[in-house]
């Protein structure tokens, strides 16, 4: 699971009132992408430019924290946005940084998501659910 | 063969006459052994001594070497042979007896008892005690069969001057079990110094097999010939030499006609001829009457049943194989309804053999045998019958199955049961393809299995109640809805807006699948179809105008569905008159059905009285008056019916029981009906209301199904990559960059054509096996194609690792807005409430942004014409046939992951089992019952209108789905 989507996930139930966001990781095994990508440093960039708007920053920070990589800046700045290789190192963080196995942990509730072989199972039990009544 | 042969031949048994015909037992009792071993020398015998010489052997052995003989079958005429010839089987040497003085000198003996039982002294031992046994009769020779000239000797072939004068000695044989102590002991009175030399031999007295021989070649379809077994057990299998194609020709040739009233039984003094006893002989007197409507030449076939041998009772009835349809046509009509007599053959007259003149004047005095008015009907094998031969031929035991039983309709055309109506395509076929799916379907309510009040056994068939439960246990409807096991759903009901228009409401239900809808508007054809009803006796009422009156049941309030497998059935039963009013109808659906009438309290005079008739599919089937309340009716389980002489298989019969429930008053009840479909109840309804709520048939046809056949379904479906291309052609469309959600994604056959777009995808889906088949197989390509042009670079890095997360599309684990599309294909139509479908919409419209899209696809119900896939209703199971080389490895991974407890279960038990899917023993495939809900037209846009947060952008049908694309407004 890359950090890019893991910046989406968030906690459904009930209990969290929406609110089940970021998860924390607790991470048991990373896997970081030693081979540079073959793509253009400039499609890089430009990826990541267009990522910036979506993404949560603060979360981002913390989960790369989590996985341990302490380096993010705390605050996203204009400058930054168009720093190239600002936005090149972004990239290696978004996408080059996998968590294999470890555990999602939901900041309001404590719900507990596993992460096994990259795939994190976010499946909830019924009694879990919200009640949708339509 | 030997069980036939006793048939046949147990029958001659009469003492009376062998005494008069064969020598006395005391004869052959007279005849010593010494004397027989001197005989060549002592006793001349022209016939003897010619066999005895060189000369003579060699021509015998000459002619034998060129001659090939087969034992005549049972059913076989009497061979053509200008001789007859019998085998003579079994232990025809003595044993040396235990004397006690005997024991220390026993090589004496054994000297002498090699010069008696050369070949040429036991051939000639036994041609003076046939000769004795047979007086007169013309035995020609006898010879040891056994090629080694040492003892001991078994076989023995006799050769008589007529086939009929061998069969005669065979048939003595058999009744008097002649053994080789019988015909070779010596009479100690006899001759005393011989006598104490045989005293040291014993003979077994275990009976000798004789067996009548031919030497023509196996039988031609030119020979008439008959067997003492009815055509259930007509031959299958070719004899051998026969080729196979010679007999499926002849089977397909014959047609079987069953003969019965043979013997006038009303008249109790009538005592039959012995010589009826005998099946040979009723064949040849059957035969030669019948034998005019053989017009092909080719013979007629008869089969007399061997039951009789062990009843004691004479022949009634036998089955006529005739060699041509027309023939066949042409005896039925040419002895319906006939009385003939019956001809002892004259064969059996001959007197140039064993018979004295007495028995002459016997058989001539020999009663001819008057028969019954005949009856005939077509018959057929059944197919127990096939299945009994077939096992015979290969050893293997049958199954026990079908009754054998088949009757003919038309034999009861004559009875009329009063208030029995019958109208056939009451439905159409479209309409009954509607029906079938809504009743057999996903949404079908099937009630939980009863006890029968009958016979206290669960009622085995699968049983649907609307309106009101019938109770089996009490033979009672349960009246009020609310007490426990009283909860059905409804009747179906039709919106009073379509009431004046019942037929284009139909029409429209058909062409839409609505299935439930199309059942309301049956129930309605039924309640306002006007039955015209035979009054009781037609004879009886010779005024035409009260020959009929006419009968309506609008007041029809209850639907019992019944699913009848083939070989079910019900037993005989008259409706509970307290709880039913009069007008029992009954719709018949896929399969027809013999239904079997018989009067309740059985009168004197019209003893069995009974009524069969047929129920062709979609026809419907009234019950009223005497038919109702006096009449029991049943359905035979087994798996043929014959109507008008034809046999049908039965297929699987859906009966569509409407009936009026009265209260205690004998009052209609107020009829319950609902509009809303499918029909609800019980728990089913309660769960159904809330959509995150996972409904059995989802997990068990759905999410269970996908789990279990992910890495087939990778293989043939999405690893061929066959993308709908409206969808594809939604991705290209999406700005450079986007994050998309592909909501329930599977095996996440649209991740390239998102990463070709340049954009990031997240694939969410409820089944991880199907999840693993994306990320191994997307790692695969990856590692496949490292310099492929063709494949950008955004997407080559992707592809290594696609994000991909298990969840449920009721629950979508993103945040809110954070996608900038999302695309939901193949997913909604297994989805199986209403309620859940506007879930999964609303969810996709909470995870985009605004002004972000959404494509949606699912299965349409209307199908294009060229596709393989009809669907006849809205909710239906779409089979998977899965192969077993697939499940192979998905069952030893659920075993690793300690899913399964039973890893010992063969793959496609343990599926059948545990996912309620089929094997198809023949194809060796697991068929899993994926169900699936196909939207009509504009049903998408209509459910899209229940969700505020997006509003339809574009809409269509495309390639047998209905998509919409959403656009996201809050």
């Amino acid at each position: 699971m890359r950090l890019l989507t893991h910046n989406t996930l968030r906690n459904n139930t009930a209990d969290a009132k929406g609110k089940g966001f970021p998860l924390k990781i607790t991470a048991t095994e990373i896997r970081v992408e030693e081979t540079a990508p073959t793509m253009e440093v400039d499609r890089q960039v430009a990826f990541c430019k267009n990522m910036l708007s979506r993404l949560d920053w603060p979360a981002l920070v913390q989960a790369s924290r989590d996985m341990g990589i302490p380096t993010l800046p705390p605050v996203l700045t204009d400058e930054m946005a168009h720093d190239t290789a600002f936005l090149q190192a972004l990239y290696k963080i978004l996408m080059q940084v996998h968590l294999e196995q470890g555990m999602l942990t939901c900041p309001v509730t404590g719900r507990e998501f596993p992460v096994t072989n990259g795939i994190p199972n976010m499946l909830l039990e019924e009694e879990e659910c919200e009640h949708v009544k339509l | 063969m030997t069980k036939d042969d006793k048939v046949n031949n147990d029958k001659i048994r009469n003492p009376d006459t062998n005494a008069k015909s064969f020598a006395m037992i005391s004869h052959v009792s007279s005849l010593t052994f010494i004397s027989r071993a001197h005989s060549h020398s002592s006793q001349p015998n022209t016939m003897i001594r010619e066999r005895s010489t060189m000369e003579g052997q060699e021509r015998d052995q000459d002619k034998e070497a060129s001659v090939s003989f087969r034992s005549v079958l049972p059913h076989e005429p009497l061979p053509a042979d200008s001789s007859g010839y019998i085998h003579v089987q079994g232990a025809l040497e003595p044993k040396l007896k235990k004397d006690k003085g005997d024991e220390g000198k026993p090589s004496a003996n054994q000297d002498q008892a090699d010069y008696y039982w050369t070949k040429q002294g036991l051939e000639e031992a036994l041609h003076e005690a046939l000769t004795k046994i047979c007086q007169g009769s013309a035995l020609q020779s006898v010879s040891v069969l056994e090629d080694n000239s040492s003892p001991p000797y078994t076989k023995v072939r006799l050769s008589y001057s007529s086939p009929l004068a061998a069969l005669k000695v065979v048939q003595y044989f058999r009744a008097e079990k002649v053994s080789a102590h019988d015909l070779l002991l010596v009479s100690p009175n006899n001759d005393n110094e011989e006598a104490t030399m045989t005293s040291h031999w014993q003979f077994a007295a275990r009976p000798l097999q004789a067996t009548l021989l031919t030497t023509q070649p196996f039988l031609s379809t030119q020979m008439a010939w008959n067997r003492s077994n009815p055509p259930k057990f007509r031959r299958l299998i070719a004899r051998p030499g026969e080729p196979v194609e010679l007999l499926q020709q002849e089977r397909q040739i014959t047609r079987y006609v069953f003969l019965s009233g043979l013997v006038d039984t009303t008249n109790k003094n009538n005592n039959n001829p012995p010589w009826w006893d005998n099946s040979r002989q009723v064949c040849e007197a059957i035969r030669s009457q019948l034998h005019v409507y053989d017009t092909s030449g080719k013979g007629i076939e008869l089969y007399i049943s061997n039951k009789k041998k062990t009843s004691n009772r004479t022949t009634h009835f036998c089955h006529v194989g005739m060699r041509s349809p027309e023939d066949a046509r042409a005896l039925m009509a040419g002895l319906q309804g006939k009385i003939l007599t019956w001809k002892q053959p004259c064969d059996w007259n001959d007197t140039s053999t064993c018979t004295t003149e007495q028995q002459q004047q016997q058989q001539q005095q020999q009663p001819t045998i008057q028969s019954d008015k005949l009856f005939l009907d077509y018959a057929a094998v059944t197919k127990r019958s096939e299945a009994k031969a077939t096992a015979k031929a290969t050893g293997e035991d049958l199954v026990k199955g079908e009754k054998s039983r088949s009757e003919c309709t038309s034999v009861t055309k004559h009875v009329v049961v009063p208030g029995l109506v019958l109208i056939t395509d009451f439905i159409t076929p479209q309409e009954e393809q509607v029906l079938l799916a809504a009743l057999t379907g996903p949404t079908a309510p099937w009630a939980p299995s009863q006890t029968n009040f009958s016979n206290s056994g669960a009622v085995k068939r699968r049983v649907q109640h609307y309106g009101y439960v019938f109770d089996y246990e009490t033979a009672n409807v349960n009246r009020d809805r609310s007490q426990p096991g009283s909860d059905c759903p409804p009747m179906p009901g039709m919106p009073p807006s379509d009431m004046s228009s019942l037929e284009a409401y139909t029409e429209t239900c058909t062409a839409e699948g609505r299935g439930w809808e199309l059942m309301a508007g049956i129930a309605e054809r039924t309640r306002r179809t006007t039955f015209e009803i035979q009054a009781k006796d037609d004879d009886e009422e010779e005024q035409q105008g009260q020959s009929t009156i006419t009968k309506q049941f609008p007041k029809l309030n209850q639907i019992t569905v019944n699913v009848y497998e083939p070989g079910e059935g019900i037993g005989s039963h008259v409706d509970t008159p307290s709880a039913f009013d009069d007008g029992l109808i009954s719709v018949s659906l896929n399969g027809g059905v013999v239904m079997e009438f018989r009067r309740q309290q059985q009168q004197q005079d019209d003893e069995k009285i009974k009524k069969l008739v047929y129920l062709p599919p979609r026809s419907l089937l009234l019950m009223s008056g005497p038919a109702r309340f006096e009449w029991e009716h049943m359905i035979v389980t087994r798996m043929t019916d014959t109507h008008e002489g034809v046999v049908l298989h039965r297929s699987r019969r859906v009966s569509m029981t409407l009936r009026t429930a009265i209260d205690l008053s004998g009052e209609p009840m107020p009829c319950v009906s609902s509009t809303r479909f499918p029909p609800v109840w019980g728990t089913v309804g309660q769960s159904a209301t809330d959509a995150l709520v996972t409904p059995s048939m989802e997990r068990e046809h759905v999410h269970a199904v996908y789990d279990a056949i992910a890495t087939q379904w990778h293989h043939t479906r999405g690893k061929r990559g066959v993308l709908w291309p409206g969808a594809t052609q939604f991705l290209k469309e999406l700005p450079e960059g986007s994050i998309v959600a592909d909501v329930g994604c599977g095996d996440g056959k649209y991740f390239p054509a998102i990463w070709e777009a340049g954009s990031y995808v997240i694939g969410s889906d409820i089944s991880l096996p199907l999840l693993q088949q994306a990320t191994h197989a997307h790692q695969q390509d990856a590692a496949s194609q490292p310099d492929s042009r063709r494949v950008s670079e955004h997407r080559q890095h992707l592809q290594k690792k696609p994000a991909v997360l298990v969840a449920d599309c009721m629950n979508v684990p993103l945040r809110s807005k954070s996608c900038d599309a999302a695309i939901c294909i193949a997913v909604m139509h297994h989805l199986s409430t209403r309620d859940r479908r506007i879930r999964c919409i609303s969810e996709l419209g909470r995870i985009v942004k605004v002004g972000g899209l959404i494509n949606i696809q699912a299965w349409a119900m209307e199908q294009q014409e060229k596709s393989k896939r009809k669907f006849a209703g809205t909710d239906v199971f779409v089979p998977f046939n899965a192969q077993p080389k697939y499940l192979e490895a998905a069952k030893n991974t659920a075993i690793a992951t300690g899913m399964h407890p039973d890893p010992g279960k063969s793959t496609a038990q343990l599926y059948s089992e545990e996912y309620n899917a089929d094997y198809d023993e023949q194809k060796g495939l697991v068929v899993f019952k994926r169900y699936c809900h196909m939207y009509r037209t504009g049903e998408l846009e209509e459910l899209v209108q229940e969700v505020d947060t997006v509003e339809l952008y574009e809409s269509g049908y495309e390639s047998g789905n209905h998509f919409v694309i959403l656009r996201v407004v809050t």
